[in-house]
């Protein structure tokens, strides 16, 4: 499994984002909205910069 | 006791509050930074003259961990751009536990990718070649005294650099040319651009694909100082080193140069 880049990265995200929505809000709501977020954002900034360094 | 006494006053449960804050915030940082480090990115300067004339003694690379990484299926292909290794791509790798043995380790290494796993490669007189047919070298270079010989395979068994594994001599082979040496499998055969005084596969043997890091990208800032500058542990020597010398050694038209 961690011989996978791209699956490790989402389980690394997976635990980052929820562990720092944790820490971040109190209700359910806004802890799996800014889990979510963050993850989305890591995964895809990750994907969206290799793209951008396969190019320039 | 006063009841009002014992709880914190609201100064202190403000303070206590920014003390938080400040930690919660300092250790996001550092999960990003980790996060970008091992994924996406990670920075390396380079010490030594072994990658002479295309990469300089103070290059900072950034390196893309994406182009090497790899994958268990056509997903990770498909959302990252990763690139077959060919020969002739630039690497930089962790030192490999030959190296490491011998107290002449630095963290990382950039080197190139020359033969392939299952190739056979043999240098004679610092022309390489793979499976029995010249390799034209353009970015080849002959600078400082040679400290590597000009041919691979040794001859005799006694002339093997103590570095090089055992279980990988005799991965030898008869060709038209003479005695071969054959890459064994998830192995790659990396040189140095300045054969001279690259320590490389000759030296400590094929590297293994585990070892690889990324590929080098762009050069985000070159400084010129020497080998013993890099090389120094006293780091406020360095900085101090640096921040005298920043405009002045700064090598500006090689940055954000392409690898």
């Amino acid at each position: 499994m961690f011989e996978s880049h791209l699956i490790t990265m989402l389980l690394f995200s997976v635990i980052v984002s929820i562990l720092l929505a944790f820490l971040r809000y109190d209700t359910k709501k806004e802890i799996i909205r800014s889990a979510l977020k963050l993850f989305a954002y890591m995964v895809g900034g990750v994907i969206l910069f290799s793209w951008i360094m396969f190019l320039l | 006791m006063n009841k009002k006494s014992q709880q914190p006053s609201k100064k202190q449960q403000k303070e206590k509050s920014s003390i938080r804050d400040n930690v919660e915030m300092i250790l996001e940082v550092l999960v990003y930074v980790f996060f970008i480090n091992a994924f996406l990115l990670q920075t390396f300067g380079i010490p030594t003259s072994s990658m002479e004339d295309n990469m300089l003694i103070g290059d900072h690379l950034l390196v893309d961990k994406i182009a090497y990484s790899r994958s268990l299926g056509t997903l990770d292909g498909f959302m990252f751009p990763q690139l077959d290794m060919k020969r002739g791509l630039t690497v930089v790798f962790k030192s490999p536990p030959e190296v490491k043995r011998n107290n002449m380790s630095r963290l990382m290494y950039v080197k190139r990718v020359i033969a392939l796993p299952g190739e056979t490669i043999m240098v004679k007189e610092n022309q390489v070649y793979i499976n029995s047919n010249p390799l034209h070298e353009p970015y080849v270079s002959f600078k400082g005294n040679p400290s590597v010989p000009d041919n691979f395979p040794p001859e005799n068994l006694s002339d093997w650099w103590p570095e090089f594994p055992l279980e990988h001599r005799y991965n030898l082979v008869e060709t038209e040319l003479g005695m071969a040496y054959q890459v064994p499998e998830d192995h790659y055969f990396c040189m140095g651009d300045n054969r001279n005084i690259s320590a490389d596969s000759r030296v400590w043997g094929p590297l293994h694909q585990d070892y690889l890091i990324g590929k080098p990208w762009r050069n985000y800032w070159s400084f010129d100082a020497p080998t013993e500058h890099y090389l120094n542990k006293n780091l406020f020597q360095r900085i101090g080193y640096t921040i005298i010398n920043f405009f002045k050694h700064t090598r500006w038209e090689r940055t954000l140069k392409k690898y």
